[in-house]
């Protein structure tokens, strides 16, 4: 796509508007752009809530395998070493996992150590809550019925077209009623690294929505700002679309005065070059941009493993995943570390459900029900697994999946509320059979 | 002239484009916490357009039109099976002068239509002969599955994704340019309703071009049980849900799971935390009187057989039971260490994989197969239940009503749908009768139900080439194809790319992120842009078309209402732009007012409070064409264009 010339960046009207919206004393002409210096160093800064969901179920069994006690002899009987058993006696000494101190008996695959998501909880950075998941009454195996429940926040919603939702995801109701939300000129509230907004975000019309992004300006050339302009103006309404098409437009406009291919990440550290490290990326870009992001969403998929899981395999299926995954969270971690706002973010990671505690005839997993939460950040209890379980005995089990002691709901609600400072967890969820009891991870 | 001598406010351009950024993020936040919308419509702009324009738009990819013919009375005396002689006359050429000709009113307009587009031979003369001009780009197309898939599954990337390539060529080519437009758009529903990711496997890419005609193109206007059974048996189906690996001893639920989740019943018949005992039962045996040979066998269709109204996790665990040892013929040949046939992709059963057992399905506990069934018998049973099931018509009828109608249809017309589906269950025309009764209800034709769904990429780009004269056809070894659909993916709906076996989704929330309509609008501008110098390459032909409607100078109005007219396919009451003398900002239309200044904005780059060009006076042809400094006349009418297309008039369905 074509470039936009220096003299047209000049007359982008946008732009200056910019400036203006974010307070920046900055009014600098060129391509790097950079919107205010760092206004809150260290201090009560813009609180951001960064939500990583694990589309398709990731196998917890394999992420966080225990490794003493009778759980261990269990996890071995059910499943084929070098197939989707992580077992701490393997002959194979590279796929034996990593204890965890203050584990609960549980270790970490060994993809995650070595300067991984180990590394992390090692410094107190990263708590896992094992166990976690719907309450007793609405367990279900859909993933579209349960990834639609964890997102809407409530666990009964009934899922499918036509059928009566409840219409907006519980980070919208966590923005709509943060008093920090929106921050004086912010820009975005909310930003999407991927090509939808998920239904956690549903109904929440602040959100960049962001790919990949080029920049943008038509090849009518000379007439660029003003169609651009006209663009906008079509859509001046506000209508449903004419909203979207207002956040689009400064999407638009935020990328177009960004120079985000020269970045330089904190902590000294190097995004991979995949898929969930460019998504990463983007978002510690635009948090460091100061424009007012209280909440950053990103999916990664491919955690439906029922057919061979793969699970040490570099290039493919579980164990490739779980690499990339690993190598862009530590690194997107570190670079706000080393920028100086990670005491200011609260990363969370689930799936929807977990799996099945026996290996299936296709060397996979089929769908479970409990499976750990991951939770990151500078006011993070970490370096502990919280959260009780009846461990994986098969007469502990339901339909051979371990049964969640943990509504995940509580597990949100204190990364909302806990971490990041929500005055009113209780109301992101509003259900009078639910009153959230944090789980103890935040400081 | 001049606006100055009619001592009306000259603005200049600075004044013209005053940004509205920071009202419209002000609007936004301010919509944003408090949680709703000020209006109904989607836009405030958009103005509802006349029965045509909105069944063309809803009922495939939107208007085309090659020329402006007359409006003419419709001949009362013309009688319909004359349709075909008169209608390849228009129908491509001009569809709105088409509809209008089909009748003296809107309701019988809407009913010859409907049952013109649910014919199955009714005539394709530009798709035929399209694919006829590439041969190269579409021979795999009508080739059987066993002879593609033994000369090129095990052959090398290129020899074995190429079926899938055509079909993606193929797909885009007659979206864009045939006249069977609503099989068109239900091929696209069904590919998404059973969707596969066809970039997974060799055994899915070299078999795709026999899914999507044997599979879906076959049964689009048919029998859904027939279309289930045969998706079942598919290599490419097999494959991607893992029932070719679903065995006895360990089954594999995948498939399972998605013929009930999915395919049939659905999640909002999903009962996943009960047991099947204690699932309420339906009043009457839905498999009674079906007539089915397989479950009037095993007394299923008997009056006192009583079945579950949902299902549970139990129903989707003795499916896969039931599925086990479900193959597909994938033996490689080999000859001197080298692969020479790949096998031939043709359904079989492996019985020594099988489950015999016997199983209980929506049966509240109680027995449905005996042991010993035959894995295709069992297999074939297990989905006859699912697929006859009332809770399915009730499914797929509520699908169909959010793809035709609105996201959140009326319950009257899912209702009516409903009923028709589910009376027509062994009809070989279910799915066309189904379609006949959304598309001719009175829900349908409400304009109230008009713009509550937005365009996904697929239909917005095609009918952007539909409406702008688009003449260009997809195909291989050309380098357009090729930045095509590189820039289509970019906007997230490559096709059969969709990874899970939801398909793409059909809320428009989905697709209003700014990720999709910028990527939306970056299509377009490139689309408008390319070849536009060498007439002979074209893709839109947009200044043929504006040099062959006018012989003199055309005005910026009179350019500006004829390609309103000509892409939106009508001129409101009033007109899209005043009369001769209105000024910009008195324009009848919020469209019309914003084009119009664009259009006539001061062509003077070094006086920024230059005046605007005037508004009746003629611009010189060749400047159109030559698009000379200082005005750059060429530039503003693709502007123009892009513009209409870019508006929320066009985005809305």
């Amino acid at each position: 796509m074509k470039r936009r010339t220096l003299d047209d960046l000049k007359r982008a009207l946008s732009r200056r508007d910019f400036l203006k919206l974010s307070g920046a004393a900055t009014g600098a002409a060129t391509m790097n752009l950079s919107f205010a210096p760092k206004v809150f160093a260290g201090g009560a800064g813009q609180k951001v809530l960064v939500y990583v969901f694990l589309r398709g179920g990731i196998d917890g069994h394999a992420l966080l395998p225990p490794i003493d006690g009778a759980d261990y002899g269990h996890l071995v009987d059910a499943r084929r070493p070098g197939r989707t058993l992580v077992d701490i006696n393997d002959s194979n000494a590279s796929r034996r996992p990593a204890p965890l101190p203050d584990g609960q008996g549980l270790g970490i695959h060994p993809f995650c150590t070595n300067g991984g998501l180990r590394s992390i909880y090692m410094d107190s950075g990263m708590a896992i809550v094992q166990a976690a998941g719907h309450p007793p009454g609405t367990f279900t195996r859909s993933h579209f019925d349960a990834q639609e429940q964890i997102e809407f926040g409530q666990p009964l919603a009934q899922s499918g077209p036509g059928a009566g939702l409840p219409g907006n995801g519980w980070l919208t109701r966590y923005l709509m009623s943060s008093p920090a939300v929106p921050a004086p000129g912010a820009i975005f509230t909310a930003m999407v690294s991927g090509g939808s907004p998920p239904t956690s975000l549903g109904g929440w019309s602040d959100v960049a929505t962001l790919d990949s992004p080029d920049n943008f300006s038509p090849n009518t050339g000379t007439f660029g700002s003003t169609h651009l302009a006209s663009l906008g103006s079509l859509y001046g309404g506000s209508g449903e679309l004419d909203v979207a098409a207002g956040a689009a437009l400064d999407a638009i406009d935020l990328i177009n005065s960004l120079d985000l291919d020269n970045y330089t990440p904190g902590g000294g550290v190097t995004y991979p070059n995949t898929s969930d490290g460019r998504k990463f990326k983007l978002i510690a870009q635009l948090i460091r941009q100061n424009l007012g992001i209280a909440c950053a969403t990103v999916d990664i998929g491919g955690w439906d493993t029922h057919n061979d899981q793969n699970s040490f395999n570099e290039f493919n299926g579980f164990g490739r995943n779980l690499r990339e995954l690993n190598d862009a969270l530590v690194a997107f971690y570190r670079d706000l570390e080393g920028a100086g706002f990670i005491n200011d973010v609260g990363i969370v990671v689930q799936s929807e459900f977990g799996r099945q505690v026996k290996e299936n005839a296709s060397y996979g997993t089929d769908h479970g029900l409990g499976n750990p939460m991951l939770v990151l950040g500078g006011g993070v209890n970490g370096r502990q697994v919280y959260g009780s379980t009846l461990g994986i005995a098969p007469s502990d089990r339901i339909g051979d999946s371990m049964v969640p002691q943990t509504d995940f709901r509580n597990v949100l609600g204190e990364v909302a509320g806990g971490l990041l400072g929500h005055p009113d967890v209780d109301g992101i969820f509003a259900d009078p059979d639910f009153t959230y009891a944090p789980v103890g991870f935040s400081t | 002239m001049s606006d100055r001598q009619l001592g009306l406010e000259n603005p200049s351009r600075r004044k013209l484009f005053k940004s509205r950024t920071q009202k419209r993020t002000l609007v936004r936040q301010d919509v944003a916490k408090q949680g709703g919308y000020q209006t109904d419509n989607l836009s405030d702009a958009a103005v509802v357009p006349p029965l045509a324009v909105r069944v063309l738009t809803r009922m495939g990819f939107g208007l085309r039109r090659t020329e402006l013919v007359p409006q003419e009375a419709p001949d009362p005396e013309r009688i319909f099976s004359d349709r075909f002689a008169f209608g390849s006359n228009l129908l491509g050429r001009d569809d709105v002068a088409y509809f209008q000709s089909l009748g003296p009113t809107d309701d019988l307009r809407l009913e010859r239509y409907v049952d013109e587009q649910l014919r199955d031979d009714l005539p394709d003369p530009e798709w035929e002969s399209r694919k006829a001009a590439y041969p190269n780009s579409f021979d795999i197309l009508d080739e059987d599955l066993a002879t593609t898939y033994s000369e090129r599954e095990c052959a090398g990337f290129n020899d074995y994704a190429e079926p899938q390539r055509q079909v993606e060529r193929a797909a885009f080519t007659r979206a864009c340019y045939g006249h069977r437009q609503l099989h068109e758009l239900m091929v696209d529903f069904w590919h998404n309703h059973f969707n596969i990711f066809s970039g997974g496997d060799e055994d899915i890419y070299v078999s795709w071009a026999d899914w999507d005609k044997t599979i879906i193109r076959e049964h689009a206007f048919g029998n859904f049980h027939d279309m289930v059974q045969a998706s079942a048996k598919h290599p490419a189906m097999l494959h991607y849900l893992d029932n070719y690996a679903n065995e006895a001893g360990g089954f594999n639920e995948n498939y399972a799971r998605e013929l009930f989740e999915l395919h049939t019943l659905g999640a909002i018949n999903y009962l996943g935390n009960s047991s099947p005992t204690e699932v309420p039962a339906l009043p009457t045996n839905p498999y009674a009187g079906l007539g089915d040979p397989l479950l009037d066998a095993l007394d299923v269709s008997d009056p006192t057989y009583s079945v579950q109204s949902e299902y549970t996790d139990d129903d989707v665990y003795e499916a896969a039971r039931a599925l086990t040892g479900w193959r597909y013929d994938d033996e490689d040949v080999d000859v001197g260490g080298e692969c020479v046939d790949g096998g031939s992709g043709a359904f079989q059963v492996n019985e020594g994989e099988h489950d015999g057992g016997q199983k209980s399905i929506l049966a509240r506990g109680f027995r449905t197969l005996p042991a010993d069934g035959g894995a295709q018998h069992d297999g074939e049973v297990a989905i006859k239940l699912a697929a006859y099931h009332p809770g399915t018509a009730r499914y797929i009828a509520l699908k169909l009503c959010q793809r035709l109608i609105a996201d959140d249809p009326p319950e009257s017309v899912v209702q009516a749908a409903t009923d028709t589906f589910y009376a027509n269950r062994t009809h070989p025309r279910q799915l066309a009768l189904t379609l006949r009764t959304i598309l001719l209800s009175d829900e349908f034709k409400d304009p109230a139900t008009w713009g509550k769904k937005i365009k996904r990429p697929f239909e917005y780009i095609v009918s952007a080439m539909r409406a702008a004269r688009c003449d260009y056809t997809w195909r291989f070894d050309d380098s357009d194809t090729d930045r095509f659909l590189r820039e289509f993916d970019d906007a997230g709906q490559r096709l059969y790319w969709w990874r899970t076996p939801d398909g793409y989704p059909d809320e428009r929330a989905v697709w209003m992120g700014s990720n999709t309509l910028a990527q939306n609008w970056r299509i377009i501008d490139w689309l408008v842009d390319e070849n536009n110098d060498n007439d002979a390459r074209r893709v839109m032909r947009i200044l043929d078309t504006t040099l062959d409607n006018f012989d003199g100078d055309p005005t910026p109005r009179e350019l500006t209402a004829f390609w309103c007219e000509w892409i939106l396919g009508f001129t409101p009451d009033g007109g899209w732009v005043g009369p001769q003398g209105t000024f910009w900002n008195n324009e009848p239309t919020e469209l019309g007012k914003i084009l119009m200044r664009f259009v006539t904005q001061q062509f003077d780059t070094q006086d920024q409070d230059a005046p605007p060009w005037p508004a009746d006076l003629g611009i010189p042809r060749n400047e159109l064409r030559n698009d000379p400094n200082p005005n750059r006349w060429h530039r503003r009418l693709r502007g123009l264009v892009q513009l209409i297309l870019w508006s929320p008039n066009f985005m809305q369905r």
